[in-house]
């Protein structure tokens, strides 16, 4: 079993629940666009793997591609929104309250997954690494113990640097008398 | 509780009937059946941007609508300058470019009847108004102001 949420949405004026599920960390970067430059081909590839991490959550009601757009634009970014909070990608937004409801894991979910993006490979190395399992055990966490533990981890990297930096200093403060 | 989304009426809020001012006002009203079209569909029938487009403001969901119109008439200026700067071929080569996006958000969105890019062209100026509309409907386009005056 897998955890699902039941998300609050607004379609034609009437507050309605959809409920998604949350996607391993594989199917959540499946599609996900490196670049961040302000071109309309990035902006597309943007859009398209938005569209997708929707398209493989939403399961009640399904959602394709092509019926995807019947939300209109406002409702599928509200939804987007919420979602990303959720599970932990987007910060700078509160998460809604959500009902936690526990659904079958999906097929996709247990195929081989692709490989992560290039710059996601060296967080899936380090905790498969640190936490001792193989990186494809990591890349198939759900999406948000993913992104917690791949943030802690990237904190306390940088609380050892910056201790190394620290010592390192003293040290030469030291050598100079 | 709240009501769960059901995918019928996902389906019926994705469709609309959208008028056609010049046949209605020659043949009687007039409407075609539409679907919604998604972002990224819209921004894959549009043509390359011009070079140094990727420095532009952009227009974001978080934006009011003021500042939507300003960013889109800001934009709409520099791609004019663009096109202005361009030998006489390419320039109309572009401009086609630009005319073809509206009859293919109708032929992708039209469900009753429906029209291939070719079919779209009979509806002659209903073309744009139609393609305005599908967009407006979709959220990727601000409702045109109500004109000054009007009731």
């Amino acid at each position: 079993m897998i955890q699902g949420f039941v998300l609050p949405l607004v379609v034609g004026g009437q507050a309605r629940a959809a409920v998604v599920r949350e996607l391993s960390a594989a199917e959540f970067f499946q599609g996900y666009p490196e670049s961040t430059e302000a071109t309309t081909a990035v902006r597309l590839a943007r859009l398209r793997w938005e569209d997708g991490v929707l398209c493989r959550a939403l399961t009640d009601p399904v959602v394709t591609p092509e019926t995807l757009p019947n939300l209109g634009h406002e409702a599928r970014a509200a939804l987007l929104t919420a979602y990303f909070a959720v599970v932990g990608w987007e910060s700078k937004t509160e998460a809604p309250p959500v009902e936690v409801v526990a659904l079958s894991a999906s097929p996709a979910a247990l195929s081989t997954p692709t490989l992560p993006p290039a710059s996601w490979r060296a967080a899936v190395i380090t905790t498969a690494s640190r936490f001792g399992h193989l990186p494809m055990q990591v890349w198939r966490l759900p999406i948000s113990e993913f992104l917690f533990t791949a943030k802690l981890l990237v904190e306390s990297l940088e609380e050892e640097i910056a201790a190394q930096e620290r010592a390192l200093m003293m040290a030469e403060a030291r050598a100079r008398g | 509780m709240t009501q769960r989304l059901t995918r019928d009426e996902l389906t019926a809020w994705g469709r609309r009937d959208c008028t056609l001012p010049r046949l209605s006002g020659d043949l009687g009203p007039r409407t075609v059946l539409v679907r919604r079209i998604g972002a990224a569909t819209y921004l894959s029938f549009l043509p390359p941007d011009p070079p140094g487009a990727e420095l532009w403001p952009e227009i974001t969901d978080t934006m009011s609508d003021e500042e939507k119109k300003a960013t889109q008439a800001f934009r709409a200026a520099r791609e004019q300058e663009y096109l202005e700067s361009l030998a006489p071929k390419e320039q109309a080569a572009r401009l086609t470019a630009f005319r073809s996006v509206h009859l293919q958000v109708i032929a992708w969105c039209a469900i009753e009847p429906t029209f291939t890019v070719d079919e779209a062209k009979d509806l002659g100026d209903d073309a744009v108004g139609l393609s305005h509309q599908i967009l407006e409907f979709s959220g990727l386009l601000t409702p045109a102001p109500a004109p000054q005056g009007s009731a």
